[in-house]
């Protein structure tokens, strides 16, 4: 089970991800500012909890190098 | 404690204290309804601010939302919601001392209410939820409702410093009925609760509108 943590003020409560997803899609609904989304692992898009991808982008990293004319990293 | 006939009374001769009372209590009209599955820990607090105040509309949100045993469902608005005062059940018999009858308690009491043009698969919804549960077998329910009701009202039962919910048995909401041309659908709802209900009736005010909550 993958819990995802929300906060409230101060207060902060790990909940399971489709609870999360629930509590922050009625909040929508309501017009209410109360959970947000507080993980550094997940980010909210389009109404969906999803796992952050924390790897850093190599292929960017390149990318750059190439368009200044310098050689890409192996 | 509940009079009961058939015990021995809790008081003899001293009268208990009365509370000086801090405050009235008034029901006034009930709007909406949210039932939950009892929990052995309630779900609120009767604090007015705090984590799990009855209070917040964030202590809310998540029980609304929940997909476990702690989920609140709520009815559609209900009007004409009535909760009779309960009858004294006698035993009357003119070969008691001077006629007088004997005290045997209190009956149950029927709340009834009305759901006006309500979507059949809401209600369908709540029946399916709540009428086995609640009436599967004569005096057990699992479910207990908190009243909702005008100016930010929430009633409930003191259970220490919780707020619990009012259990309620035969929860039942008719089909719908209509009287023809310009009549408004309606289906009925129904419930009963023991005598000695309202012992530890709590109605607090919250500091959002609990009307304007809705289901997830």
């Amino acid at each position: 089970m993958t819990e995802v943590t929300l906060k409230y003020g101060e207060h902060t409560q790990k909940f399971e991800v489709e609870h999360a997803q629930n509590i922050l899609a009625l909040e929508e609904r309501l017009g209410a500012k109360n959970w947000t989304l507080s993980d550094s692992n997940f980010e909210l898009k389009d109404g969906i909890i999803e796992r952050k991808n924390n790897k850093p982008d190599k292929a960017a990293k390149e990318r750059l190098a190439v368009e200044e004319g310098g050689t890409p990293s192996e | 404690m509940p009079f009961d006939a058939g015990l021995c009374p809790t008081t003899s001769g001293t009268l208990a204290t009365v509370p000086a009372g801090s405050c009235i209590n008034t029901l006034d009209q009930t709007q909406r309804i949210a039932f939950q599955v009892q929990q052995s820990t309630p779900s609120f607090i009767s604090a007015n601010t705090g984590t799990g105040s009855y209070a917040l509309q964030a202590t809310w949100t998540p029980l609304l939302a929940a997909t476990n045993a702690t989920k609140i469902i709520l009815t559609p608005i209900i009007t004409g919601l009535t909760i009779p005062p309960n009858e004294v059940l006698e035993d009357t018999n003119e070969n008691f001392i001077n006629g007088l009858p004997q005290h045997l308690g209190f009956g149950n009491v029927t709340i009834t209410g009305q759901f006006l043009n309500a979507d059949p698969a809401v209600i369908e919804a709540l029946r399916g939820n709540l009428t086995s549960q609640s009436g599967q077998n004569a005096g057990i329910t699992s479910i207990w409702a908190y009243l909702l009701g005008k100016n930010k009202r929430v009633t409930g039962v003191t259970s220490g410093s919780n707020l619990a919910g009012i259990p309620m048995y035969n929860i039942t909401i008719s089909d719908v009925g209509s009287e023809g041309l310009r009549k408004q659908n309606i289906h009925n709802f129904r419930a009963v609760v023991p005598a000695e209900w309202s012992a530890n009736l709590k109605t607090l005010v919250a500091s959002f509108d609990p009307i304007a909550l809705a289901n997830a």
